[in-house]
């Protein structure tokens, strides 16, 4: 009988602590892989007599296994690949729910496509049918092959015969074949991927291959960026160098992201220093590792509502469920390590504050997490380990600026979420008691001179724009005013209760009174 | 728990397992294995995490 995996309490340990770990790493790969071929035999069993334009997906299976027994690491390299992941998961949501963006069929061809593609790798003589989407032929871990064909969706067939492949009447490589390109530095060994129709886990999307100077400056950018890691954070180096796979570079800016399914793989926009890309490539990682670890353990009670999206997570605007904010806690504490380990060779100031302020966010994660979700017997002890962890960083010796600037911006982002997301009940009672005895007015606690002047600033903007976020949340920092520094959103929404019945109200007078 | 320190899992573990011997086993904690990991993928919401929300998809 097959045994089961098992995961370690220090494992978990290295993980709730921001803490590097290779042997972490290396049992996650071997989970992943463990899922993926798990995903993959659900595949075969809910496919069964499936007719479709292709061979039966048996063929295809037995494709692979015959190239297993020839060349092991050709079909290792198609199963880990982060698309197989995301692949499965996906096929397997749509044969529960079919979402009719596409034929089904093309979306089975996939594993046609993994078959052909271990078989060219491994120098092995095959035919295999296969899906062609605008007359494109994808083969994972290899390229893009375009062939002839005038309809969205169509069949075509690679042949492999002595070392020489065709899909259809192209010639790979030659004309009409896009490689997929492999960036190196140092230990680090990954694929840029600007080709495959799914790369950015939705699609399919056609290839936006970069120019030969584009994929220079992806190439010193990741070399100055590996440059740093090897030098100043050797265990995260390792930890990357045995598990990033895939960057997929995207038009959008300062984007990154990765997939619970697809690990290995991060999307991003180019990062515009080599200090940042560290980070982005901490982060999108963690989550990767994450993702996998999710899948072996449960941290938050699975008899608990943790989709639902209502926690506030402080590196974002909208409300998280508990999967998210755990999640994103998870990536933030890592590259609060990374900060912190950065500030011991680089004493930039905003290197310091990068660290404080994650710090902070994370710290806030964690007591959300801790008090209003339904953790496990697990997701207590990671919690408690990862609170421990921010507790010792909070002793960190920093210059008081940092940390006021820290506290201040994080306090922002907090008063900004509590006005846009919370509402008081009752605000409507509270605005007629305001409008039927307004309360007489009072002499103001005298503030220091920089206060007196934002407050009067913020004041004016809210007569002008009473429902601009930024300005209650700046007045509420500028004030000190108790009400409006932990309550804002009444503040907010009963003041415009008294506008909505044509009164008013001075905001700083309305909390005063509701205090 | 199985040992002091150590967490059980419900994921199988496919080391040495040829796709030729998975394509027709039927060992049950493989078996059992299939039908939570499917459970969890049939149901669960997009696994996308992203820093931002895109305009450009």
């Amino acid at each position: 009988m097959l045994d089961t995996l098992r995961v370690t309490l220090d494992q978990l340990d290295a993980m709730a602590e921001g803490r590097s770990s290779l042997a972490v790493v290396e049992l996650l790969k071997k989970a992943n892989r463990s899922r993926q071929l798990v995903m993959l035999r659900a595949v075969l069993d809910r496919t069964r007599g499936t007719t479709t334009p292709l061979p039966p997906l048996d063929e295809a299976w037995s494709l692979l296994a015959a190239v297993q027994q020839r060349d092991e690491a050709a079909v290792e390299a198609v199963i880990t690949h982060p698309r197989t992941g995301w692949w499965t998961a996906t096929l397997l949501r749509l044969l529960n729910r079919d979402d009719g963006e596409q034929p089904l069929w093309t979306h089975l061809g996939y594993l046609h496509q993994m078959a052909a593609a271990a078989a060219i790798r491994a120098g092995h003589d095959f035919s295999m049918r296969v899906p062609v989407w605008r007359g494109t032929v994808m083969l994972p871990t290899l390229g893009v092959a375009t062939v002839p064909s005038e309809v969205e969706w169509d069949v075509a067939e690679v042949h492999g015969s002595g070392g020489h492949v065709t899909v259809g009447d192209t010639q790979i490589p030659g004309p009409g074949w896009l490689a997929l390109r492999t960036l190196r530095a140092g230990d680090l060994e990954v694929c840029l991927d600007d080709i495959d129709p799914y790369r950015e886990f939705y699609g399919p999307m056609p290839p936006r291959r970069l120019s030969d100077d584009e994929v220079a400056t992806w190439s010193e950018s990741l070399h100055h960026t590996w440059q740093l890691l090897s030098d100043h954070h050797p265990e995260t180096a390792a930890e990357l160098a045995s598990g990033l796979t895939t960057l997929v570079p995207c038009t959008a800016e300062q984007y990154s992201a990765s997939h619970n399914d697809a690990f290995g793989s991060v999307v991003l926009s180019l990062p515009p220093d080599a200090t940042t890309f560290a980070e982005v490539l901490v982060h999108e990682f963690q989550h990767n590792k994450f993702g996998v670890l999710l899948s072996l353990v449960d941290l938050l009670d699975p008899k608990a509502d943790n989709e639902t999206p209502r926690l506030y997570a402080p590196w974002r605007d909208d409300p998280r469920p508990p999967t998210g904010l755990l999640h994103g806690m998870v990536s933030f504490l890592d590259v609060a390590a990374f900060y912190h380990n950065q500030s011991i060779v680089d004493d930039r100031s905003i290197i310091q504050f990068k660290f404080e302020y994650h710090r902070r966010q994370t710290s806030q994660a964690v007591e959300t997490l801790l008090n209003e979700t339904t953790l496990s017997e697990l997701g207590q002890r990671f919690l408690s380990k990862a609170r421990d962890q921010l507790l010792r960083w909070a002793t960190v010796p920093l210059p008081d600026p940092i940390r006021e600037a820290a506290q201040r911006a994080s306090d922002d982002h907090r008063l900004s979420w509590r006005i846009r997301h919370l509402r008081p009940r009752d605000a409507d009672v509270i605005a007629d008691a305001w409008l039927n005895k307004p309360p007489k007015p009072v002499v103001e606690p005298k503030m220091r001179e920089e206060s007196e002047a934002a407050v009067k600033l913020y004041r004016q903007e809210i007569l002008e724009r009473p429902e601009s976020v930024a300005a209650w949340a700046g007045l509420a920092l500028a004030s000190e005013d108790k009400t409006l520094q932990t309550r804002p959103e009444l503040v907010f929404t009963v003041y415009q209760e008294i506008r909505s019945r044509g009164g008013a109200a001075d905001p700083l007078r309305l909390a005063e009174w509701l205090s | 728990m199985t040992l002091a320190g150590e967490v059980t899992t419900n994921v199988v573990d496919m080391t040495g397992l040829s796709l030729e011997r998975l394509r027709t086993s039927d060992d049950l904690v493989l078996a059992q294995s299939i039908k939570i990991i499917t459970g969890r993928a049939q149901c669960s919401q997009t696994g996308v995490l992203q820093n931002q929300v895109r305009e450009d998809i």
